[in-house]
């Protein structure tokens, strides 16, 4: 064949390719097996751009939703270190009012002992409820102190988790997001006959379109027997 | 009946022994026994929190060593990437030496 440098590109109009010849390049039918290698192809590799485009979200919310985490246990954990303050205040006011109470039940039995022997008790007695008073606040202390502690450590152990969670969808999202070799042939392959990747997309969008429809006018109505 | 309706019931026997004319020893028993309630219902506050040991949290142990296996997938990815603009570029070269331009 003598004219065999004819070089065959498609651009993209609603509904069909529209082929143009340009010389000076390969042969036409080796154009035409491309292209439809390409179709073939296109419509079996490559991440769709729908899935990209969710994995990116996906990160975009994930990222945003540990800021949203971190803001409320940082809320939680300052609401109740009010509390814990308050709790302590209101144990050590009620501590101290308890033991002027006792106080003044050591003066009456004081007051009303005999002798010293009596007396002695009622200060020796006045001595232990004192200690045990103390000692029942600073455990009711340590107790809601604990507590606390361990909020916050959950809230930690929570957010830990969530930053590993968060780290395995930016992994996903870098390999989703990754040219893959398949598609990285296919796009040596449409550059080759002068066809970009969007028209591509769009004309494979097209012909899965009219396959749809043709099966669908191929396909008996329900309810009806074939 | 809850911590706080005891609360309550204690201050109302209180209010009642004072106005009997009970004794001094006794009213400041009823006190004491009413302080101590207070000072309990400030660690019942907390007593929720105790529930927190049975909180589990995801174990994620497993998705840092997968990572480690997405990264190598990555990489492989990456060279197979290479290798196929390689070919791509040999296969270029050797059109337009037989004279065939792409």
């Amino acid at each position: 064949m003598p004219n065999c440098t004819v070089r065959k590109t498609f651009t993209h109009s609603p509904g069909r390719m529209e082929v143009r010849n340009f010389p000076g390049s390969i042969h036409p039918r080796a154009g035409q097996i491309l292209a439809t290698l390409s179709l073939l192809v296109a419509s079996g590799c490559g991440t769709p751009a729908a899935v990209r485009k969710l994995s990116s979200e996906q990160v975009r919310v994930s990222a945003s939703f540990e800021q949203t985490l971190k803001g409320y246990f940082d809320i939680i954990d300052r609401l109740t270190a009010n509390q814990l303050a308050v709790s302590n205040a209101t144990i050590d006011e009620t501590t101290k009012q308890i033991i002027d109470l006792r106080k003044r039940q050591a003066n009456n039995a004081i007051k009303a002992a005999a002798d010293d022997i009596g007396r002695q008790k009622a200060i020796d007695d006045l001595t232990s409820a004192i200690t045990s008073e103390a000692d029942t606040a600073a455990k009711d202390k340590a107790q809601i102190a604990e507590l606390v502690a361990k909020l916050k450590i959950k809230h930690r152990e929570m957010l830990a988790a969530f930053s590993v969670i968060k780290a395995a969808q930016e992994k996903l999202d870098t390999y989703i997001q990754l040219k893959k070799a398949d598609e990285t042939a296919l796009d040596e392959l449409l550059n080759a006959v002068g066809v970009s990747r969007e028209t591509l997309n769009r004309d494979a969008t097209d012909i899965s379109s009219i396959a749809d429809q043709v099966t669908a006018l191929i396909q008996p109505p329900k309810g009806k027997s074939p | 009946m809850n911590l706080q309706e005891i609360m309550n019931e204690l201050q109302q026997t209180q209010t009642k022994l004072e106005a009997a004319g009970v004794d001094d020893n006794s009213k400041l028993d009823l006190e004491i026994v009413v302080l101590q309630l207070q000072r309990a219902l400030q660690t019942g506050i907390f007593d929720p929190l105790k529930d927190l040991d049975g909180v589990t949290v995801a174990d994620t142990s497993k998705l840092s060593n997968l990572c480690g296996e997405v990264d190598a997938a990555i990489n492989d990815e990456k060279k197979r990437v290479a290798l196929v603009e390689q070919i791509v570029g040999v296969a270029k070269t050797t059109m337009k030496a037989a004279g065939l331009a792409i």
